[in-house]
């Protein structure tokens, strides 16, 4: 089920939210997994059963991990290998059966399973849990019921954030259920839900359009247009989705890490990775980076470790070649940040290295919208100015997609939410009544608005595993 | 306080929106709205696992969902307010016309040196006469919405006019370009008028070697009833409609006209096709694979056209040349055509006529004889 589907909005969430708040204690917990499961069947229902196996199988071995501290290596191997082997297979499986066929010459069958929704998710989540135990960080969770719902919790079992079980331990003993944080979870549900719908949708149009045509004739103007709207439908996507997921979290008594702090203002790649999927982010420099690194760090090991945790990280943005590329070609530069660029860039006024971060990034997303690298090659070379300059399909859509394009742009950066903070403390009587009606105002207007664009728009693309 | 009222204001507008319109949601009757096109899945626990049954419902609640034409409506309201000029593929142009978006694909542009050798072949086997009919946004340039790109057909017409021959090919696009102000397209249709018709008969009649027909263009009547084409209806908005004219004098010399050999009628006009949203559809009443037309000009002459919708207003025109005109759909014939065709005539005892639009054409036409 995703979020922004009338089934979930209108079936499913009000179901839900009567059954939590009408069930006592920790009959809460019971109908948070339940409708965790539900939510998760629907669509998804012969990988629920992969979910519970992996449940349960995490759950087994982080008490053995508590019981056995001798052998807690043996376990954390073993739950990391049953871990990240069914991660890998299924979103590497159909190259890793081409490989091996050409290898051996064996003709073998064709990788048919898709990637399961959430799974890249909720393996991280049960991979940070496994290694905090065996770090001794946290005694293993005794209550099958409270790893259940960690691992579950339908706000972010599909699309992140990517909560530690060190910061949901204490929740999940006792979810904060208050007036204010109903209030703010409602909002943001709506912020998230206009995000998703009123932009990442609309965007997504435009990068659908130009990157449906036919390459050869298209223009430089129209290339970089695409690529603009394909970064905006990524970010509002992804933010989106994470927004529903701290707001849906919020309503039920949970409070989920911040996930994305204006990204595309950023001054460096270094700077970008810290305000992007920052839960990603911290789970790739805790689990993987840091270990991989060593305590000394030495150079060699620090440049390995950042191109492979950008490797890794690909999983998360897609499959295929092209999405590998991407991201170790944005690991490539933040390590070249790391050791050489850092003190460069911060000889240069902020504009200078915001222009270098987007001129990275938008040659890193060709990588990702794009499906083979012929294709990508192609569409760098247009952005390069190969071709024609500019075409009537470029002013069109320009003009068409005007008023998008420029509510997406102020919407990444911290316009609209500085005047609401001028307004809130601005003193006067007028600017705090503004604040207020725009706070009241605002976020049921935008959840119609979205309900229009759900019920009433033709085109719900889906960018990443099924978001 | 103040804080905590103004959560709760928060949370009972916002829980009322979704609580108020999941309850309407479910106490309308979608089986009422459901239509063949979004029949509510049923339940069955193979589709279930195999995921089948959520995506089907998930679709069915969307197009089901209560109130859906005003969501639709404030949707689109909120695409002109952003200044959108294309809604669902459609261009809103000057003037309330409407143009299809259309750009080949690059299989397609491949394929049409392929169907122009096959035009050529039966244009040559026949003796036949082709007319390709050009798109709307090829003629009504200036009503295109400023900017908006369309493919320019006038490459591949030349292209035809110069593979085909001269002695063959008619050519409609200059005749209507030089009337691009007036009524010759609809406005919520693709199709081409009656009028467009009238001004192409001429250029048809030299290529064909007949003698001209006196029509007239004060002859033109129009239809009573305004008629909203399919084009409108997609946008989902309001505002245009069309209507439609004939010329009467094309009507004096029918005997009957006979659908699929089965139905037989005295006109060859259908208005309850007005009221469907067809105006293309009033003339040949809308898709038949055969037809056999009968005038009562008893000089034994033959014609078969093989054609595309685009071929229906202009067929009347055709009735004082001939005493029976054949008429057949090649997109929904699966056999020989050639053998199905010498089946009425010969090349030398029976003329043919091509009638396309060019995006049919490129889109469809294929002649494959055995």
């Amino acid at each position: 089920m995703i979020f922004d589907s009338i089934v979930f909005l209108f079936r499913f969430l009000p179901a839900f939210i009567i059954c939590y708040f009408l069930a006592p204690g920790v009959m809460k917990k019971i109908v948070l997994l339940a409708g965790s499961l539900v939510f998760y069947a629907w669509g998804e229902p012969v990988y629920c059963v992969l979910l519970l196996f992996t449940i349960l199988a995490d759950y087994l071995c982080g008490l053995l991990m508590d019981r056995f501290r001798r052998m807690k290596r043996v376990f954390i191997v073993f739950g990391a290998a049953v871990n990240l082997g069914i991660l890998l297979a299924f979103v590497y499986g159909g190259e890793l059966m081409t490989l091996a066929g050409s290898l051996t010459g064996a003709e073998l069958p064709a990788w048919q399973f898709p990637l399961p929704l959430g799974l890249p998710f909720y393996t991280l989540r049960t991979l940070s849990y496994l290694i905090n135990v065996y770090r001794g960080e946290v005694k293993s969770c005794r209550n099958l019921l409270d790893y259940g719902v960690y691992i579950s919790m339908f706000p972010y079992l599909i699309g992140g954030p990517v909560t530690d079980y060190r910061d949901m331990q204490e929740q999940l003993a006792s979810p904060k259920v208050t007036i204010a944080n109903i209030s703010e979870g409602l909002k943001r549900l709506c912020f998230g839900l206009g995000k998703k719908v009123l932009l990442a949708d609309r965007l997504g149009e435009l990068w659908m359009e130009i990157s449906h045509a036919e390459l050869t004739g298209i223009s430089t103007a129209s290339a970089w247009l695409g690529m603009i709207a394909f970064a905006l439908q990524m970010y509002f996507t992804f933010s989106g989705f994470s927004d529903m997921a701290i707001g849906l979290a919020k309503i039920i008594g949970f409070t989920l890490p911040e996930n994305f702090n204006y990204p595309y203002i950023s001054a460096s790649v270094s700077e970008f990775f810290s305000k992007w999927f920052i839960s990603l982010t911290d789970w790739l420099k805790n689990y993987f980076y840091t270990p991989l690194a060593g305590k000394k760090k030495p150079l060699v090991r620090r440049v390995l470790a950042i191109l492979l945790a950008g490797a890794f990280m690909s999983i998360w943005y897609g499959t295929g070649v092209t999405v590998l590329v991407g991201c170790v070609w944005l690991a490539f530069w933040f390590m070249l940040e790391q050791v050489l660029l850092q003190d460069v860039l911060q000889g240069f006024v902020r504009p200078v290295g915001m222009l270098y971060t987007a001129l990275v990034m938008m040659i890193g997303l060709v990588f990702v919208g794009t499906e083979t690298l012929p294709e990508t090659l192609q569409y760098l070379k247009l952005m390069a100015g190969f071709g024609k300059l500019i075409d009537r399909q470029a002013f069109f859509l320009c003009k068409e997609y005007l008023f998008v394009l420029v509510l997406g742009a102020s919407a990444c950066t911290p316009l609209y939410s500085d005047v609401a903070t001028k307004l809130k403390t601005s003193g006067t009587g007028r600017g705090i009544a503004l604040y207020r009606l725009g706070e009241k105002v605002i976020p049921p207007v935008i959840l119609l608005l979205s309900i229009a664009g759900i019920a009433g728009g033709t085109y719900h693309p889906f960018l990443f595993f099924g978001l | 306080m103040n804080e905590k009222r103004n959560h709760l204001f928060t949370i009972c507008v916002i829980a009322f929106v979704l609580f108020a319109f999941a309850w309407a949601d479910l106490v309308q009757d979608s089986g009422k709205i459901a239509t063949a096109d979004n029949a509510k899945p049923v339940f069955t626990w193979e589709a279930f696992v195999s995921g089948t049954y959520a995506s089907e419902y998930d679709a069915f609640a969307r197009e089901t969902f209560v109130s859906k034409a005003k969501w639709v409506k404030l949707q689109t309201s909120m695409d002109l307010l952003a200044g959108k000029e294309e809604l669902q593929g459609i261009y809103l142009g000057k003037g309330g016309y409407l143009f299809e978006k259309y750009a080949p694909s690059a299989k397609t542009l491949d394929e049409l040196g392929g169907k122009l050798q096959k035009l050529k072949k039966l244009t040559d086997d026949w003796n036949a006469t082709v007319m390709l009919i050009p798109s709307a946004d090829n003629i009504l340039r200036r009503k295109l919405p400023d900017g908006a790109p369309y493919f320019d057909e006038t490459g591949f017409l030349e292209q035809a006019a110069m593979v085909l021959g001269e002695e063959h090919y008619v050519d409609v696009y200059s005749v209507l370009n030089e009337h691009q102000g007036e009524a010759v397209y609809y406005k919520t249709d693709e199709h081409w008028t009656a009028l467009a018709a009238f001004y192409t008969y001429p250029a048809w009649a030299e290529i064909a070697k007949k003698p001209r027909f006196p029509y007239y263009r004060k002859d033109e009547v129009v239809l009573e009833g305004n008629c909203v084409g399919e084009l409108q209806r997609r946008t989902r908005t309001e505002g245009s409609f069309d209507r439609v004219s004939y010329f009467p004098e094309t009507e004096r010399r029918l005997l009957s006209v006979i659908y699929d050999f089965q139905t037989e009628r005295e006109t060859m006009f259908n208005t309850q096709w007005l009221d469907e949203g067809d105006p293309n559809a009033v003339f040949l009443d809308d898709e038949h694979v055969f037809t056999k037309i009968v005038s009562n000009r008893k000089n034994g002459k033959k014609l078969f056209v093989l054609k595309d919708s685009y071929g229906d207003c202009f067929l009347p025109f055709l009735l004082p040349h001939y005493e029976t005109i054949y008429v057949m759909e090649l997109e929904g014939y699966k056999d020989d055509p050639e053998i199905f065709m010498k089946g009425f005539g010969h090349p030398d005892t029976m003329d043919v006529l091509i009638l396309y639009g060019v995006r049919h054409f490129m889109e469809s036409f294929d002649y494959t004889t055995e």
